[in-house]
């Protein structure tokens, strides 16, 4: 029998500098905000600890370290404070730590071999987009004295110009045939799976179970993830659609168009922003400049007839930005209710709202008041770039450092209206008919049954959109 | 309503929510948001609003509860009435004091009978209403608002029992419990004008046959029977036909008496108490098992606080050193690439050149240089140690160290810059740049490695490839 492992695991993420350990590390514990990081070399100069945590246990410790950046000078250092005798790999480690080289030149490297020394397994960082050379060998050299299980993770592996195969076959040269493939920037979920189930296959028994448990919690939260940010769209559907804008005798139907497109374009950013949030890429956590949304096509005109161009969407006439909707009193009862009407309390129900709705419409339609309300087009639009925006941040790592792009989703052939388009159009609908369900928290008199009712059945359709034309998991 | 414990917790929490999307956060949050992390994430939701929440404010919250308590009171005694005045009518129609006993209980359970079918037949649809709010929500809403002043209480309830489903137990209990009023006071009502009054009971056809009335009657007298409830017998029911003169009408009268209002009991109040109890215990199992949904984006968030992924422990092992030398550069070297051309004699030496050494010179942006001497490409330890010992040849006088503009200088590449500066030759460090991206930090970084190996800026150069000379 295994012993029961000594929770939680600790990992030495080591690796050269400015291999992206303290990217890697962010990413794997969804914190943009973890060490520094920056392009120039040397940038974290201190170890320093995240924890994984399930249910509030500590499953895994990943601790960042200094990178090594002398490696050659190192070895040949480790080498020299050889007295002669025959000694182990920890041994000359432990002896070089004693040494004043130690103390200063290799003050930073020293850090990493403490942190090696201690940790139950090590995550030797690779740059895939660096050439094989031969300090990185040393590296290795260095970090087997520790004889600590070493994971090689290649990182950046998704950049073009990553070269996987080189790096493999040196890998495997020096008896390393576990090596595991993730990119801190292009985030993979399913890659970051795949590490932990190899750490599963090489690591002892006892570590099976908590990672195991470590694995299925993370699994679930990217589910529930998923969920909540269909829900968000789907919200945001609902309310868009279901908004009006009256156009009373004083206002002109310019201002009212103007008013409707700004009530819009509010709550279109209103929700990225919670997306982001959802994903926890917060605003602050990039520091003013580099506000992921509004910098990029996240500000772009919703109503430009080239946005809706760029999305694939042909504007019908851009003459009519919105439509005026006259007495809905045929749609709302004829369209929804009566589909519905096979119980006798939704027939009821059905009347007493349309009633209600009746009356208003009817007294607006004698005091001349008519709504202005979003085109198809535009919700279309606003239902296309949820979904690039969610595929967007389902695939961005916390160490990318560029604001979310969104990518072109459709191709200039493909204007037409897909079948997920129809889908989630076709749950629209009803919203119409609820102008007060555009209300983020709604009248009194409405109980919020039926738009709750309405945001589940929407989310259920978007989740299966998502996941069958989008291919978002 | 009673108020169920549960739903009231989840109430509470629906509460903070509308409080909290509107941007609010209540002082001692992130406190009791600490303190609450060893709980499962569900309970610890319900648990941080039930701390967050003044006891003023949880009793603000009970407020609906007895509106609505007071409502059904109202409502009930008012149903208990309508069932009373239903009675009345129906027996104001009896002439000469002789009352069709079938026809009296056809009236008073008939829609009774109708309504309990349907409610029979629709239990098992998961959801009646399907887009629409149901009518009794949109009435209770309307009226909770008329006697109410506190919104954001009633909003709070109304978003708890919409987001718990099960609202078909709810409208049952509120249905049965209508119902049940009325039967009651229907069975009141029929009692006291049994009592005050003198009916005889009579039955009549005209195309069926009076067996299927004797029949009904023996029927109907099955369960009341089992009471031990004096009951007609067949030959009572024979001798009640209109136009029979039976022998003793008043124990006739008693027996009639004890079966319509044992019939009103057993059939029509036994079957409505009893699904209201139903309705109950299914609505208090529903709503036992209530928790927030944790599929929508604010407990998802909240949720993820009480119960983090990943926690932060801090620096294990700080740096010694606090201060990091800062320098100021040029942004440009133009001179360098010129000065580059025009030398005499040239070692070509690779700092962990990337590609194939040595490079065509065009292939590295330089058209013309002098006669190259040797070139080695340091890329491990032998290659080092090789260009040092050929670097440190006296007749050489320029070696032009070619590194990879991308590749991150670190100390090791800046102690092979040190240790070739040393040499009696004049060293040159020329940057190929191969991605067209201007990079200031990185030209920044190779100054400065470059100053840190005291070599001067002017011997620095960059050559982009990329998209050609760049002019740095």
């Amino acid at each position: 029998m295994e012993p029961k492992a000594n929770l939680p695991l600790n990992i030495a993420v080591v690796g050269h500098t400015n291999v992206g350990k303290t990217s890697l590390i962010r990413t794997l514990t969804r914190r943009n905000s973890f060490g520094d990081v920056s392009s120039s070399p040397g940038t974290t100069r201190h170890v320093e600890s995240q924890v994984l945590m399930v249910t509030g246990q500590k499953i895994v410790r990943l601790l960042d370290t200094p990178g090594f950046e002398d490696s050659i000078g190192l070895f040949d250092t480790i080498e020299t404070l050889d007295d002669g005798r025959e000694k182990l790999g920890i041994d000359r480690l432990a002896l070089f730590l004693q040494s004043k080289e130690a103390a200063s030149s290799f003050s930073q490297e020293a850090k990493v071999i403490r942190q090696l020394l201690e940790c139950d397994v090590a995550f030797y960082v690779i740059d895939a987009r660096e050439p094989v050379l031969g300090k990185y060998q040393d590296e290795l050299r260095i970090i087997s004295l520790a004889a600590k299980p070493i994971f090689p993770l290649l990182n950046f592996v998704a950049s073009d110009n990553s070269r996987v195969d080189q790096w493999t076959k040196l890998l495997k040269a020096l008896n390393l045939h576990t090596s595991m493939q993730f990119d801190s920037v292009a985030y993979d979920f399913f890659a970051e799976q795949q590490l932990y189930k190899k750490m599963q296959t090489m690591l002892a028994v006892g570590w099976q179970q908590p990672l195991e448990l470590l694995i299925n919690h993370r699994l679930e939260a990217w589910q529930d993830l998923l969920i909540a940010a269909a829900n968000r769209v789907a919200t945001l559907l609902i309310e868009t659609a279901s908004y009006r804008q009256a156009i009373t005798k004083d206002t002109s139907l310019a201002s009212s168009a103007k008013q409707l497109q700004q009530t819009i374009r509010k709550k279109e950013n209103t929700a990225a922003l919670d997306l982001l949030a959802l994903f926890k890429f917060q605003s602050d956590d990039y520091g003013a400049n580099l506000l992921p949304v509004s910098e990029n096509s996240w500000k772009l005109d919703l109503f430009d007839p080239k946005t809706l161009k760029l999305f694939g969407i042909k504007a019908t006439s851009t003459a009519a930005k919105g439509a005026v909707i006259g007495l809905g009193i045929d749609m709302a009862v004829g369209g929804v209710s009566l589909g519905a009407a096979a119980a006798l309390g939704a027939l009821l129900g059905g009347l007493w709202q349309t009633g209600k709705q009746f009356g208003r419409e009817a007294i607006a339609y004698v005091s001349g008041e008519r709504y202005l309300c979003a085109e198809d087009n535009t919700l279309i639009l606003i239902w296309r770039r949820s979904t690039s925006l969610t595929s967007a941040l389902r695939h961005r790592g916390h160490a990318a450092q560029k604001p979310v792009m969104i990518a072109k989703p459709q191709s200039e052939a493909n204007t037409e209206e897909t079948t997920a388009d129809q889908q989630v159009m076709l749950s629209l609908k009803v919203a119409r008919n609820h102008p007060q369900w555009s209300k983020r928290q709604g009248l009194v008199e409405f109980a919020p049954t039926a738009k709750q009712r309405c945001i589940a059945a929407l989310t259920t359709i978007i989740i299966a959109q998502w996941r069958e034309t989008y291919n978002i998991q | 309503m009673s108020i169920n414990k549960q739903l009231m917790r989840l109430i509470q929490c629906e509460y903070l929510r509308l409080e909290e999307e509107t941007g609010v956060i209540r002082t001692g949050s992130k406190e009791i948001e600490r303190q609450l992390q060893q709980l499962p994430a569900e309970q610890a939701i319900v648990e941080r609003a039930n701390r967050l929440l003044s006891i003023t404010e949880k009793n603000s919250l009970q407020a609906p509860s007895r509106h609505y308590r007071q409502l059904s009171i109202a409502l009930l005694g008012f149903f208990g009435i309508l069932g009373g005045l239903a009675t009345v009518e129906v027996f104001s129609g009896v002439e000469q004091a002789s009352a069709n006993f079938f026809w009296i209980l056809l009236a008073l359970l008939g829609v009774n009978a109708i309504s309990m079918f349907i409610w029979l037949l629709l239990i098992g649809w998961p959801n009646p209403a399907d887009q629409n709010d149901s009518w009794l929500m949109s009435i209770q809403a309307w009226l909770s608002r008329k006697s109410s002043q506190d919104t954001s209480a009633l909003r709070a309830w109304q978003q708890a029992i919409s987001t718990t489903g099960g609202q078909q137990w709810h409208l049952s209990v509120i249905s049965h419990g209508l119902w049940l009023a009325f039967l009651s006071g229907t069975l009141v009502m029929a009692w006291l004008l049994l009592s005050m009054r003198q009916f005889d009971f009579v039955w009549e056809t005209t195309i069926l046959s009076g067996d299927a009335f004797v029949s009904i009657s023996q029927w109907l007298a099955t369960l009341p029977s089992l009471l031990g409830i004096q009951l007609p017998t067949a030959s009572h029911v024979m001798v009640s036909r209109v136009g029979e003169s039976p022998q003793d009408p008043d124990e006739l009268r008693i027996l009639w008496s004890n079966l319509l209002l044992s019939s009103l009991a057993i059939y029509g109040l036994l079957p409505r108490a009893m699904a209201l109890l139903f309705a109950i215990f299914a609505r208090r199992h529903h709503w036992n098992n209530v928790l927030p949904d944790v599929s929508t984006p604010y407990y998802y968030q909240l949720k993820m606080r009480l119960s983090p992924d990943t926690v932060a422990e801090g620096i294990v092992d700080d740096d010694a050193e606090t201060c990091h030398q800062t320098h100021n550069f040029s942004a440009s070297n133009t001179a360098t690439i010129a000065k580059l051309q025009q030398l005499d004699d040239v070692c070509l030496a690779g700092l962990e050149y990337d590609g194939e050494w040595p490079p065509a010179l065009s292939a590295i942006g330089l058209d013309d240089l002098a006669p190259i001497m040797f070139s080695v490409n340091a890329i491990d330890r032998s290659s080092r140690e090789q260009l040092l010992s050929e670097a440190g040849n006296n007749s050489i006088r320029n070696i032009v160290l070619i590194a990879r503009f991308e590749a991150a200088p670190d100390r090791g590449i800046i102690r092979l810059i040190r240790q070739l500066n040393s040499k009696p030759a004049t060293l040159w460090l020329l940057l190929i740049q191969h991605r067209s991206q201007p990079t200031s930090q990185q030209w920044h970084d190779w100054l400065s490695a470059a100053t840190d190996a005291q070599l001067p800026q002017q011997q620095v150069g960059r050559l982009n490839i990329g998209i050609g000379n760049d002019g740095a």
